[in-house]
């Protein structure tokens, strides 16, 4: 303990451990502060992120404590850090260090998931030869070579029977729009993101070989993905293990349908429609402007903006493995994300990642505030205005 | 160099009889020393405990070594180290095993410490090393992905090992073995704690991870009253009752009666889940059971699709009638028998 009694002695070995798995850049950090101000953790409890960066420079993280599982990698902290510390991969780091060396215990449902995407390469557990079954009769082709794009609709997607409506709907607008396009079959996995966050380097890289053999085989050279976690993946990590294929996100590759003239809208939705900034589109790509411009762009629809927004976009909370693990009522990010649409004025509060469905869905359920808020993905949206 | 010789393992008493944990440490005990051509010893610290140390006798042990006195009725860290510490040094045994405990996770790493020798915790397996003799210690890691063996060249050699994952050996009354009384030399300034009071959880009826029938209700229950409903039928059915997300929320059940990822996964041989929509988080939790009856006014609802028994219509009639039926045919049940 940091108290004035007992001098700190410096537990040099972890600081080391945390060095070495990725978080040399922690020693920039000149203890400002300015991490936990931005924090939202901050808006419903404390959660002292400078702390957590002078105790990893000294080497005295608790590792046995929920600190360290909090971080839902929004990033927000990232961006306003003026020395440049990147500190969602200290956290990273930090969680690495338990994985790897065993020395405290993972949260058990965040064990339990990387357990079943490590053994069965979705996080829900469910056999692989089941991917494909959302499409079912949906009369879709999994992706073969010379196919022009691979639509990767996520696990969840896939295999969460209350999300699978994201999926479906870019279906119809990818036939609607006569795009060539397949979708993944049982020999792909999990593009890994989350469990990298969650500090699981080694079942990462193991998906991400994987998935990068398989789309070489298969001849893939265009992704497009629902998940802002699988693009960003795709398109920032995989390269580096040598995956060569071109990752683009559905909202993106909608707007670009749209300005090709591809898609033809011929029905109104006359709704005040909130969007949702994702953090890993929004602040980890800088996507902002293209999931605005194809709602717009839906005849009768009224974009309205929520107080955090673009830069400055509440997490919904999903990110960082926090997806898997429990957040107590009252904490939960995504509630405080629907209360903002709601006073807003908005009847819709449309999503583009898997996760904010997820979690939005959730809040609306708990809250009880079906009756006054629909959560619908960006292809929903467009896929009924066509 | 004085000789480290058998193996002992640290005995818990609980509800005045041997542990289970510290009859499954017997058997692995036993098999580790007989493996090594050695003697198996139990240190039992407690008050009161007289008929305990013939218990492990015939559970296997060859000595006893038992500090009964009343300062020792209650675990205490200081305490009970204070001894351990003393009669290890006396006996010097090569290995020495507690059981993945409360007590054992405290006192194991502390005694190791005080011996200047290392332990390897929640061990899943142990086995001796033909050639070097060495107590081979396999526990899992990576979050139950892999396994790992260690063996320690410091004596003694020091495990805890998890619960039920040894078997108990046969009780055997006509076994024979020596009692030896310890001493304990009690230093009272060492003994850092006090406890001021003990409380107890409180949990009424079966609980959740043990039932055989879980009756779990979700949003649609619609208050804690409705949930007074579901608590007769879990009653009838010698079961307990769990919960979705929303009722934990709302206040309408304590929260450690949630199902699901993030609450407690249960496979229970009924599953009865009434007004809850199946989410994929809360299957996550049930899955397991091996039947799973669905009440639902929602034919579509995700529930049904991994229901053995599926019924659309609204809880708040077929509940009754369902619980009647079922307490009518218990009550037959008894009366058979
Ligand atoms: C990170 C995370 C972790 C989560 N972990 C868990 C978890 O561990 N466990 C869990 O349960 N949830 C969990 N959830 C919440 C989950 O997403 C759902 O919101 C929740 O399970 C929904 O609960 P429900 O089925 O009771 O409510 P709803 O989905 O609203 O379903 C209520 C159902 O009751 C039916 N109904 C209503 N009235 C009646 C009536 N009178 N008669 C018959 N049927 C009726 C309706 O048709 C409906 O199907 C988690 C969510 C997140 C985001
Ligand atoms: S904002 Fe950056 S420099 Fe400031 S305390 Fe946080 S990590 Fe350190
Ligand atoms: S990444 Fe987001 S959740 Fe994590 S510490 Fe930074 S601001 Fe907080």
């Amino acid at each position: 303990m940091e108290t004035s009694a007992h001098p700190v002695t410096p537990l040099k070995e972890v600081a080391d451990i945390i060095n070495e798995a990725g978080g040399e850049i922690l020693k920039l950090c000149y203890q400002c502060g300015t991490c936990t101000a931005v924090c939202p953790w901050n808006r419903v409890r404390d959660f002292i992120v400078r702390r957590i960066m002078h105790r990893g420079q000294l080497g005295l993280i608790d590792f046995e404590g929920e600190d360290i599982w909090l971080c839902a990698t929004c990033n927000s902290c990232v961006k306003r850090c003026p020395r440049g510390v990147e500190i969602v991969d200290v956290m990273r780091a930090l969680r690495r260090v338990v994985t790897e060396m065993g020395i405290a215990r993972i949260p058990d449902s965040l064990r339990l998931t990387i357990k079943n995407i490590s053994a069965t390469g979705n996080p829900l557990g469910e056999a692989p030869d089941k991917r494909a079954d959302w499409a079912k009769d949906l009369d879709v082709k999994p992706y073969s070579e010379g196919t022009e794009i691979l639509y990767f609709p996520c696990c969840i997607p896939e295999y969460d029977t209350s999300v699978r409506r994201m999926a479906r709907a870019a279906v119809n607008i990818l036939k609607k729009a006569g795009v060539d396009f397949g979708i993944p079959g049982s020999r792909v996995n999990c593009c890994g993101e989350s469990v990298r966050k969650a500090g699981d380097e080694k079942v990462f890289e193991r998906l991400a070989r994987s998935n990068i053999s398989v789309f070489a085989e298969m001849g893939v050279k265009k992704v497009v993905t629902s998940s802002p976690h699988c693009y960003h993946t795709f398109k920032n990590e995989y390269p580096g293990l040598g995956g060569d294929f071109e990752a683009i996100h559905l909202s993106q590759y909608l707007l670009e349908l749209i300005r090709e003239n591809r898609l033809n809208f011929t029905r109104e939705i006359n709704k005040k429609v909130a969007y949702h900034d994702p953090c890993y589109l929004g602040r980890y790509n800088d996507i902002y402007e293209e999931p605005r411009q194809v709602l717009e762009s839906i005849p009768g629809l009224e974009l309205v903006e929520l107080p955090d927004c673009r830069e400055n976009s509440l997490c919904c909370g999903g990110g960082g493995g926090r997806i898997w693990m429990e957040t107590k009522s009252g904490e939960r990010f995504s509630d405080m994300r629907v209360e903002q649409a709601l006073a807003a004025g908005a009847d819709v509060l449309a999503v583009a990642c898997p996760y904010c469905m997820l979690n939005f869905d959730d809040s609306v359920t708990t809250m009880d505030k079906g009756n006054f808020i629909e959560i619908r993905s960006i292809s929903e949206l467009v896929s009924q205005a066509i | 160099m004085a000789e480290y010789e058998g193996v002992m393992i640290f005995g818990e008493v609980r509800e005045g009889k041997l542990a289970a944990v510290t009859t499954e440490l017997l058997g692995c005990g036993r098999n580790l020393a007989d493996a090594l051509g050695q003697e198996l010893y139990c240190l039992l610290v407690g008050n009161d405990m007289t008929s305990l140390a013939g218990e492990a006798i015939a559970y296997g042990a060859d000595r006893v070594y038992v500090v009964d006195t009343p300062p020792m009725k209650d675990y205490d860290t200081d305490l009970y180290l204070s001894v351990s510490e003393k009669v290890a040094r006396q006996v010097m045994p090569r290995i020495v095993l507690f059981g993945q405990t409360a007590i054992g996770r405290d006192l194991g790493p502390c005694l190791a410490f005080r011996l200047g020798t290392a332990i390897s915790t929640d061990c899943v397996e142990l086995a001796i090393e033909p050639g070097s003799k060495l107590l081979l210690q396999t526990k899992p890691v990576y979050g139950d992905n892999a396994r790992a063996t260690f063996t320690c060249e410091s004596y003694p050699q020091m495990a805890t090992v998890r619960a039920r994952v040894m078997s108990s050996p046969e009780r055997d009354g006509s076994r024979e073995g020596q009692i030896i009384n310890v001493e304990a030399s009690l230093d009272p300034p060492a003994v850092r704690t006090k406890v001021i009071k003990r409380v107890v959880e409180e949990s009424t009826g079966i609980k959740l991870e043990d039932a055989n029938v879980v009756v779990c209700g979700g949003r649609g229950i619609g208050s804690a009253e409705g949930f007074k409903k579901l608590e007769k039928l879990a009653e009838i059915l010698k079961g307990a009752v769990g919960a979705s997300r929303p009722p934990c929320d709302n206040g309408w059940v304590p929260n450690n009666l949630l199902v699901g990822l993030t609450g407690k996964i249960i496979a229970p041989d009924l599953y009865i889940a009434v007004a809850l929509s199946g989410s994929s988080q809360h299957m996550t939790g049930c899955s397991g059971a091996r039947n799973i009856v669905a009440i639902n006014k929602d034919p579509e609802a995700n529930i049904f699709k991994g229901a053995t028994l599926g019924v659309v219509g609204d809880w708040e009639e077929l509940l009754p009638v369902l619980t009647n039926k079922i307490e009518e045919l218990m009550a037959g049940r008894k009366r058979d028998r």
